[in-house]
């Protein structure tokens, strides 16, 4: 799980929950993401996270450096939603290389729910 | 003025898009937060101008159905983040609308608090020190000054709005640190005072501002003119249709072309198609209803303008095998007719122009190695921004010829390395000569402010003269000659024995006369000379040498 490699003082580990929570940061931070959105299976039913989980509602696969990721959000009702996916997007990737120096690959936006 | 009509707050509105429209560049210039790309400007008036599209041709009886034009307009127009932001900012403006014909001081301001109430309503973790920071501290700043009565005229309103708009902007890189570290205010703040300057402007001083030439938008196209697989942007609206067919318009679309978008609105249908058939496309439309707006473009030919240049200069860069002509080679970068000529006579090969404000990329500097026929070549990138960009142009190189880059800051210190420079030496002596005569002088650059900013305990506003050395302000001022009589004292000391004046463009030979002669007056012991150098930034280079 997560990435490794090795310089010349050691190995570097970077986990998919670290990963996950520089995403949940900077979609949070994101102008029209009222919230971050996990459906559990049990009940379909679609839960507004807080921040200590923000996690659950973000998927990632990282591998050989490039970073793939599923996003689920919840928008504010009246926003132009693919103008805000497409921002997250931008602002996610941008995150992923700045911190952690990976590249970023699919970056999927799922939106969940709208809050009226 | 008491309250403005729906005409009124119309023409507004357009007069604001065009101002807006004139400060695109300098509000991209400040973008760097969340990602900095240089957009926001190009962003927000996208999604002005959509809502002036909106409301262009249209006649309306109350400000309710204008702003809510204008909202809706700025919605489907909405581009990037400010662009959201600024189309929420707008719906939250016209919610407060509902029922009013006209826009009186107290509903102005009641719609300005709902704006900032549902521009924040929109994020989940709202980052202070942007452009919703400016909305809710204009919105505060307003309604206190309204509870307190002081406002009679919706002039005096938009002019509180933009002096509290610069306040809060002022604030906002004590809010991101982000912003400090750039030394910038917010774009997307920067926008929105813009607005409201430019709804002042209209309203106070009665300027108009008329519609600009649009920039034409360059989309690069990375694919090539042969992949162009459909040759035909096809667009148009069909109107008076009766029924929804937008499922079986886009089937057929899919048979005979791609980048299909086909979205109806009631009576409303727009088709972006590309395909090699657009009379096909529009026989087939006709039989639905009317068609408006129809426009059809080459995207060859369009795409072949694009490349051409691009292309042609790629061929000037593979020259076949690499020619060894002399031992030692110059690339540097210059900016100034005056600076190129003196290069030119001290044996630089190739001049790069740039520097401050205009960075030569990697590329250039691999051109301009591959351009000089030498073993060894001597790179000068002469600004400390460009620095970089040369360096990585020597990962990205394929050469056999030996190329260091000589870490200089400014024109001068290349001057001196080059003076300082023997061809009869090898290249690390000639190297470590050069630091040496690099490190043995001293530089001061006078340019003018291009905005406001508080550094070094100094105040300056935009248009002072600042003196800089060592990367650091050390003069401001009103006067060009003061500021770089001191800026000469401050680098002039007991072993200076040469102090030397480059002028630019933009200084009169008065001026240069000026300065020399009160140098002189000011130290007999120093010699000093002047020479032209051309450019346009700096106004004086003064360079102390031992």
């Amino acid at each position: 799980m997560g990435v490794y490699f090795e310089n010349e003082f050691g190995k570097i580990e970077i986990t998919n929950d670290c990963i996950a929570t520089i995403i949940g940061l900077s979609s949070m931070e994101s102008y029209g993401v009222v919230g971050m959105a996990s459906k559990s299976v049990t009940d379909g039913i679609v839960n507004l996270l807080g921040r200590e989980n923000l996690q659950k509602g973000i998927k990632v696969i990282a591998e050989n450096g490039v970073v793939n990721a599923d996003i689920h959000i919840i928008v504010e009702y009246g926003t132009r939603i693919p103008v805000i996916a497409q921002n997250i997007k931008e602002r996610v990737s941008y995150a992923i290389e700045k911190y952690t120096g990976l590249k970023s690959g699919n970056i999927n936006i799922y939106v969940d729910g709208i809050r009226l | 003025m008491k309250f403005l009509t729906a005409d009124v707050l119309k023409d507004m509105l357009k007069s604001t898009n065009n101002y807006l429209k004139l400060n695109i560049k300098k509000i991209n210039a400040l973008n760097v937060f969340p990602v900095p790309d240089g957009d926001t400007g190009t962003n927000m008036s996208a999604t002005l101008d959509s809502s002036i599209k909106e409301i262009d041709s249209k006649v309306f009886k109350s400000v309710d159905e204008l702003m809510n034009a204008v909202a809706f307009g700025s919605l489907k127009g909405a581009r990037g983040n400010s662009g959201v932001i600024l189309s929420q900012l707008l719906r939250g403006f016209a919610k407060e609308l509902k029922g009013k014909d006209v826009l009186d001081i107290p509903t102005f301001v009641a719609c300005l608090k709902s704006a900032s109430a549902s521009a924040y309503r929109a994020v989940m973790k709202p980052t202070e020190g942007t452009m919703l920071t400016v909305a809710r501290g204009i919105a505060e700043d307003v309604e206190r000054e309204a509870l307190s009565n002081s406002i009679s005229e919706i002039e005096e309103l938009l002019e509180l709005c933009v002096l509290s708009g610069r306040k809060w902007l002022s604030k906002t890189p004590e809010m991101l640190p982000i912003l400090k570290e750039a030394n910038v205010v917010d774009s997307g703040g920067m926008g929105l005072v813009v607005i409201f300057e430019g709804m002042y402007k209209f309203l106070k001083e009665g300027i108009s501002f008329e519609d600009v030439q649009e920039e034409a938008v360059n989309e690069v196209a990375s694919i090539k003119t042969n992949e162009i697989k459909f040759t035909y942007c096809t667009e148009f609206f069909i109107t008076g249709l009766k029924r929804n067919i937008e499922d079986e318009f886009k089937e057929y679309l899919q048979t005979i072309g791609d980048s299909i978008i086909v979205i109806q609105d009631g009576e409303i249908l727009k088709t972006h198609v590309h395909t090699n058939s657009p009379g096909k496309v529009i026989e087939k439309a006709l039989k639905y209803g009317e068609l408006i707006n129809i426009k059809i473009d080459n995207m060859k030919y369009q795409h072949q303008e694009f490349v051409k240049a691009e292309t042609a200069q790629k061929e000037d860069e593979n020259i076949e095998d690499e020619m060894i002509t002399k031992e030692y080679g110059f690339v540097a970068v210059s900016q100034g007719e005056g600076f190129n000529e003196i290069l030119k006579g001290l044996g630089v090969d190739f001049i790069i122009e740039g520097g401050q404000t205009m960075n030569p990329s990697a590329e250039d500097f691999i051109s301009a190695i591959k351009n000089v026929p030498a073993k060894n070549i001597f790179v000068f990138p002469n600004n400390k921004n460009v620095i970089m960009s040369a360096e990585l142009s020597l990962q990205l190189i394929n050469t056999k010829k030996n190329v260091k880059i000589v870490k200089t800051n400014n024109i001068p210190e290349c001057i001196a390395a080059l003076i300082r420079f023997d061809i009869n030496s090898d290249v690390e002596t000639n190297i470590q000569r050069m630091q040496e005569a690099i490190d043995s002088i001293k530089v001061a650059e006078i340019t003018q402010a291009v905005r406001d900013t508080k550094i070094n305990g100094f105040e300056i506003k935009e248009g002072d003269f600042i003196g800089i050395s060592k990367k650091e302000i050390i003069q401001s001022g009103k006067d060009l000659i003061k500021v770089a009589s001191s800026c000469a004292k401050k680098i002039v000391d007991d072993s200076t024995q040469i102090l030397s004046i480059y002028y630019g463009k933009n200084v009169s030979s008065d001026d240069v006369q000026k300065l020399v002669e009160n140098l002189k007056a000011e130290y007999p012991q120093i010699d000093i000379e002047s020479y032209e150098s051309g450019n346009d930034i700096y106004h004086f280079i003064i360079v102390a040498e031992m």
